[in-house]
């Protein structure tokens, strides 16, 4: 990338031109000429449609959009642009939440981890379905929880199949008036926490054992960004201010 | 230079920046041979020409010989980069490891490929030993592919990924011949992996060491 301020260049406009076609017939560096408005006189520079020009005085937010527009293409649909516009979606979704993640493989777990916190999620690990029923015996403060399903001691079906009785007992209770609906300051009718199933394979058969078992759907593994966005975005709705 | 210029060099490093942590564009190591202060350019690697200035002093020289030690070792990670996907060593889950890699999460990548040649390793230690046992516990060893067929799939490792899928294949089949001709395959990728792998991490840290920053490869 190279910026070249205008004015202190004593190039005529037609040398310009030269020079600028130097940088046009490879892609990289790329060229930008930051210029002062009042050559806007000099329409012949400002034509040049192989000019990359930024007006002074410099603000950074159209540098921003001029350098991006530039290096990365108004028509790219590539990672780029999906990932800005993904990015900012999960993380309206995610920011804050507190996620159980349970993979048996630490590969696994270290990278579902890392994927969530990036959108701003706050990620707790668990390495069992052992563990995982440790954490989410209610009451306790999880917003969602991402379980593996194949895991040597206790399989994900088992390990949420679990869950769910303790939250149906707990419900009883509640339901009974036997116990005190609040949870830190949240008052909550019916204990039910979002679980979705991890898996690398995906088959009708998984689908409908996730199912059966008590999970709220699946996704795959490793993540997919639309697939995860539209798997979360069934139990949380976006935060339109995040914090 | 004047305070003006000094402010427009601010103005366009919080621009790299922001785009930095969105886009990462490709970038130059900074050769400033003019300007005092080349912390600013060099922390967002903006190349800069000024030829209303005088002569070229020795610090210019010295800095410009820097630049190009780092622009051919910056050059040697994106080729390396760039063969590893195109030999299918490495596939498009490790551009998505690399978009994880922030400045809240600096070695992300590195932390998370190091427990891979962890994991990798001393499963296929299992594996090989297993295989050399008087009776073989197949069971034990699909179980073992298909720890490392998840966590090379997490990574992006395609080769090493495919390879499980592989044997997967036979071990539904029952092909034991199938299966055991996948182990030495197994461990063979596992080994060029891990190599090229930690020459690439090599290469970043000369890179940093050298004052440049990493390229970011666009698929």
């Amino acid at each position: 990338m190279v910026l070249i301020d205008k004015e202190t260049w004593s190039l005529e406009a037609i040398t310009w031109s030269n020079f600028a076609s130097m940088f046009t017939n490879s892609k990289i560096p790329k060229l930008f000429i930051l210029a002062n408005p009042a050559l806007k006189n000099n329409s012949q520079f400002f034509q040049d449609v192989n000019l990359n020009i930024i007006l002074k005085p410099l603000r950074a937010s159209m540098l921003q959009v001029s350098l991006q527009r530039a290096l990365f293409g108004g028509g790219d649909k590539g990672n780029c642009r999906n990932g800005v516009v993904g990015n900012l979606s999960l993380g309206s979704l995610l920011q804050g939440k507190r996620i159980l993640v349970v993979d048996d493989n630490s590969v696994n777990l270290r990278v579902a981890a890392g994927a969530l916190k990036k959108y701003g999620a706050e990620v707790t690990c668990a390495d069992s379905g052992k563990r995982a029923i440790e954490f989410l015996k209610p009451p306790h403060s999880f917003d969602a929880c991402f379980m593996d399903i194949q895991m040597p001691e206790m399989d994900g079906f088992e390990a949420t199949r679990r869950i769910r009785g303790m939250e149906a007992a707990l419900n009883d209770r509640i339901k009974r008036d036997e116990v005190c609906r609040e949870i830190n300051g949240k008052v909550i009718q019916s204990w039910h926490i979002p679980i979705l199933a991890m898996t690398a394979d995906v088959i009708q058969a998984t689908h409908e054992e996730c199912l059966k078992s008590g999970m709220d759907g699946y996704v795959s593994k490793p993540f997919e960004g639309e697939q995860l966005y539209r798997e979360v975005a069934r139990f949380f709705k976006p935060n339109t201010k995040l914090s | 230079m004047n305070s003006q210029d000094l402010q427009n060099l601010q103005l366009i490093q919080i621009a790299l920046e922001r785009i930095r942590n969105v886009e990462r564009p490709l970038s130059v190591s900074s050769v400033s041979p003019f300007i005092n202060n080349s912390t600013i350019l060099s922390s967002c690697g903006v190349l800069c020409l000024n030829p209303t200035q005088e002569s070229i002093n020795q610090e210019g020289n010295t800095q410009r010989e820097k630049a190009m030690d780092v622009n051919m070792l910056q050059r040697t990670y994106s080729d390396l980069l760039t063969s590893l996907f195109r030999e299918g060593i490495l596939n498009q889950q490790f551009t998505e490891l690399q978009q994880l890699q922030d400045e809240n999460n600096p070695g992300f990548v590195y932390e998370v490929v190091s427990l891979f040649f962890e994991d990798a390793g001393r499963l296929i230690n299992e594996l090989i030993s297993n295989f050399n046992q008087q009776a073989v516990d197949y069971k034990k060893i699909d179980a073992y592919v298909h720890q490392l067929k998840g966590s090379s799939a997490s990574i992006g490792a395609e080769k090493i990924r495919s390879v499980c899928q592989t044997f997967r294949e036979y071990y539904d089949k029952n092909d034991i011949q199938g299966c055991y001709n996948c182990i030495q395959p197994l461990n063979q990728e596992f080994v060029t992996f891990k190599s090229k792998l930690e020459a690439l991490f090599t290469l970043e840290q000369q890179i940093v060491a050298a004052g440049g920053s990493i390229p970011m490869m666009r698929h």
